[in-house]
């Protein structure tokens, strides 16, 4: 397979960048309309072509990029998310004059993902991260008429900045001890303190992206201030490819296992509990969603704890099967979001009568979060936890388990609320005849589609685990 | 090599303390560029170390220092627009949100 090949569906991303910056110039709806249809085709086109590059694991350029099945597994789900992505914004955001900003920063986010997750060197890991971060605070800030928009912006650029040179600093480290950037790096290592101390740097950088406990502040400031879409974005793609990129970097440094997997075990414990904690005490379904996104990066982190095979491929896949959940319930929060409702967890009060259908589809992405069996992300856990008790961490998992049975108190209040819960008395907001406004077709595909996931994904575990394994 | 460790340790330091303690936003951006430079330097003092010939780390530290443009370019814009909404770049007195 010839290096062209191989990084197609790389390619496909920087045409849909530069498809991005035709719709800037177009003033026509028309024709903006239509690149944002070719744009979601492409990526569709891209998804189906990357089943050919699975199990080929070829590394390309000196080592630089890595098409091993993690690498083509993220760029899979990338595609998926970034054409519900598209679709979602079809009739919203598409229509605005904006539209080529917003999509050109989504899709340079997404090839920075792309990237970290196929990086096969410190520089191109180092590279790809920012190229996924930098775009999003311009994301997170896109609405300039929005105060919250500006400060979670502000906040969020800052923690990752000083993220950034943290994992650079750890990365210099690293080269320091071993002497070649080159994932896996060359024969046995010497454990020095200076190594352990890089290896910290490390964990602390990608800590941040994935938003685990202590350095988890900026992500419900920017789920809350953001669009639904970028919500949905956010949730899976840059934290999916970082998983990947940790995964290797760590499998990288041989038989220095001991060093990490005590102070990974305790991030993951701890982010688990403080994610799920305190998303108990939370009144709106961003900032809900975010803390339960917080507690899932520490499920995902159990399986880069167990550091064995099953651990990582489990922590792999977690992102792919738990992404089903997460972009379901912000699209629905952006179907609410077109009525006139805003994400008051009041607000879903008396849901099941009023939008049986709404509610039916939310009902199974909260399940499907929870980790119950038949949806798609029972698998993800059943995968991290499997892998905990391979690796010896029995309590991990343990820990991991209680929490997912916690994590269905507040899960399962949504449920509640919208079943059990008569509609509040006040008069709904003219623009919400019952049933009166459809929701749009590109929505309801977008819909359809992650639905069609959960539930597929949930019966037919192998498609997941033989794209990963 | 000892000293030009100690010398990029005092660097991460000095960085470390001004992200911690101050409160400005511009002051917090160039603190962290300190950070960075800090590992630069190591990029370039460990490549002579190991790979005088292939020069890895000095590619490495380019790298770096390539990226810490953009982030500054698109978080100076950032707080240029904050500066105009807020009158202040006083990181602790743009606090509304939260939960």
């Amino acid at each position: 397979m010839s290096e062209f090949a191989a990084v197609l569906p790389k390619l496909i991303m920087l045409v849909l960048i530069t498809l991005a910056l035709a719709i800037e110039s177009f003033g026509s709806a028309v024709v903006r309309r239509a690149l944002l249809l070719t744009s979601a085709a492409l990526a569709l086109l891209g998804f189906v072509y990357s089943f050919w590059l699975l199990d080929e694991n070829l590394r390309l350029w000196s080592d630089a990029l890595v098409i091993d099945n993690f690498a083509v597994f993220t760029d899979m789900v990338l595609l998926v998310l970034v054409f519900i992505v598209i679709l979602a914004g079809l009739e919203g955001m598409g229509r605005s004059g904006d539209a080529g900003d917003f999509y050109l920063l989504v899709f340079l986010s997404l090839l920075g993902a792309s990237v970290l997750a196929s990086a096969g060197n410190l520089i191109v890991v180092f590279l790809g991260m920012e190229l996924s971060i930098i775009p999003t605070w311009a994301l997170v800030a896109f609405r300039l008429t929005d105060r919250d928009g500006f400060e979670a912006a502000l906040k969020y650029f800052l923690m990752s900045i000083f993220a950034a040179a943290l994992l650079l600093y750890g990365f210099s480290l690293i080269y320091g001890t071993v002497g070649s950037v080159t994932i896996p790096f060359q024969g046995e290592v010497e454990t020095t303190r200076l190594l352990l101390a890089g290896i910290a740097l490390v964990l602390a950088g990608f800590a941040f992206e994935l938003a685990a406990f202590p350095f988890h502040q900026w992500l419900p400031d920017v789920f809350d201030a953001a669009y639904a879409e970028v919500g949905a974005f956010l949730s899976v793609a840059p934290k999916l490819a970082a998983v990947v990129a940790l995964v290797r970097i760590l499998s990288g440094l041989e038989g220095q296992s001991d060093a990490w997997t005590y102070g990974v075990a305790v991030l993951a414990a701890a982010t688990m509990f403080w994610g799920t904690l305190v998303a108990f005490a939370q009144t709106t379904l961003k900032r809900l969603l975010a803390y339960s996104a917080i507690a899932h990066a520490g499920y995902a982190l159990v399986g880069v704890a167990a550091g064995n095979q099953p651990g990582m491929e489990g922590a792999v896949l977690y992102f792919g099967a738990y992404g089903t959940g997460v972009v379901g319930a912000f699209l629905v929060l952006s179907v609410l979001a077109g009525r006139g409702f805003d994400d008051q967890l009041a607000n879903f009060r008396g849901l099941g009568r009023t939008h049986p259908g709404l509610a039916s589809i939310m009902t199974v992405f909260l399940i499907s979060l929870t980790g119950i069996p038949l949806f798609a992300g029972f698998w993800g856990k059943f995968s991290v936890f499997w892998g905990a008790v391979q690796g010896d961490l029995v309590w991990l998992a343990v820990i991991g388990v209680v929490n997912s049975a916690l994590s269905f108190g507040f899960y399962g209040r949504i449920i509640q609320r919208m079943y059990l819960e008569p509609a509040p008395l006040e008069p709904a907001p003219p623009a919400l005849g019952i049933g009166a406004d459809e929701i749009n077709w590109p929505l309801r595909l977008a819909l359809g589609l992650t639905v069609g996931l959960t539930f597929v994904l949930g019966v037919l575990p192998r498609l997941l685990f033989q794209a990963v394994g | 090599m000892t000293l030009v460790l100690v010398f990029s340790g005092l660097l991460f330091a000095i960085g470390t303390y001004g992200v911690l303690t101050r409160r400005n936003a511009i002051t917090l951006l160039i603190s962290v560029e300190i950070l960075m430079n800090a590992a630069n330097l190591n990029f370039v003092a460990f490549s002579r170390l190991w790979e005088p010939e292939l020069m890895t780390g000095q590619v490495f530290a380019l790298v770096g220092i390539s990226i810490a443009a953009c982030e500054a370019a698109v978080g100076l814009a950032l707080i240029l627009a904050i500066f105009r909404r807020f009158g202040t770049t006083d990181v602790g007195r743009i606090d509304f949100l939260r939960g």
